[in-house]
């Protein structure tokens, strides 16, 4: 009997050791940092929330790669020129203004009137007019040939979106 | 500071002593065809310190007794490409009826200020903002 009694004893003290007495100790109790909850009135102008709304699509756009236009302009050489290097020359000439030409109507489009008179319902005149009147900024000449009296070059603008939407948000 | 002296009395020497020209350019064609001209390079009167917008260099030899300008003007076409990159504005109109088409542009590089700069065997030229 007593033999039981030691037993649980030593059972209860073994028990006590490995716990560690964490039973026996009370418990430590964590404080939460109290959080003081403020609230804010700000004023916001409408308009600082639409600019504020500009800025980020502008930086958006930033992102994006540049749009690029490229056109190639022609010129005709002239027929009463003095040499064939004057010929090349005035027919470069012509191509950059064509080139030019091509990019205005690419960028700000073109202006079309036109006018028709029929008569005893047969078409009498058809005359069209098309106007393209622009400013261009950048244009670079990539490319230029000579062949056959006809002078071609290529032109090219690069254009960053942000600064397209700008200028041609219309 | 000494360094920000240096670059400044370099500055003042590209923009200072260098000549300053006005550039203009005008151009109209028919049907493709080059049918006028209007070339003007002329030096400024009034001292200008301007931004440098780009630059550009040109194959140009400086000549013996022969001004600066006579120099600019007798290779017009070569300084030319280096304005391309500016303002150009374009006005093109297109009329077409039953028989006939004539189609004119007219290109006008707007003026502008530029330096030229010659060294042995090219120039720069320095386009003013």
């Amino acid at each position: 009997m007593k033999r039981y009694i030691y037993m649980a004893i030593y059972s209860m003290g073994a028990l006590i050791v490995f716990s560690g007495c964490n039973g026996l100790m009370p418990k430590q109790q964590v404080q939460k940092p109290k959080v003081i909850k403020k609230v804010v009135v700000q004023k916001i102008d409408k308009e600082e929330i639409k600019q504020a709304i500009r800025d980020e699509r502008l930086a958006e756009l930033d992102k994006m790669p540049p749009k690029e236009f490229v056109v190639y302009g022609e010129g005709i050489a002239p027929m009463n020129t003095i040499s064939p290097a004057q010929a090349i020359a005035l027919a470069k000439r012509a191509a950059v203004t064509d080139a030019y030409r091509q990019l205005g109507e690419k960028l700000y489009g073109i202006r079309v009137n036109a006018k028709e008179t029929v008569k005893d319902a047969a078409l009498k005149d058809s005359r069209i007019v098309t106007q393209v009147n622009g400013l261009i900024k950048n244009a670079t000449i990539t490319e230029n040939k000579y062949k056959d009296g006809l002078y071609t070059v290529r032109m090219e603008l690069l254009l960053s979106r942000a600064k397209w939407k700008e200028i041609f948000s219309y | 500071m000494e360094r920000n002296l240096f670059v400044l009395i370099l500055f003042l020497n590209s923009v200072v002593g260098s000549d300053i020209f006005w550039f203009s350019y005008r151009s109209v064609t028919s049907n493709k065809t080059l049918i006028y001209e209007e070339k003007n390079i002329s030096p400024l009167t009034n001292p200008y310190i301007g931004n440098i917008s780009s630059t550009c260099r040109v194959k140009i030899s400086r000549q013996k007794n022969s001004s600066t300008l006579d120099i600019l003007n007798q290779n017009f076409y070569k300084i030319l490409p280096c304005f391309y990159s500016g303002k150009a504005r374009v006005l093109s109109q297109t009329k077409s009826s039953i028989y006939s088409l004539k189609d004119e542009v007219e290109l006008k590089i707007e003026p502008v200020r530029f330096i030229v700069d010659f060294k042995d065997d090219f120039a720069n030229i320095t386009i003013l903002k």
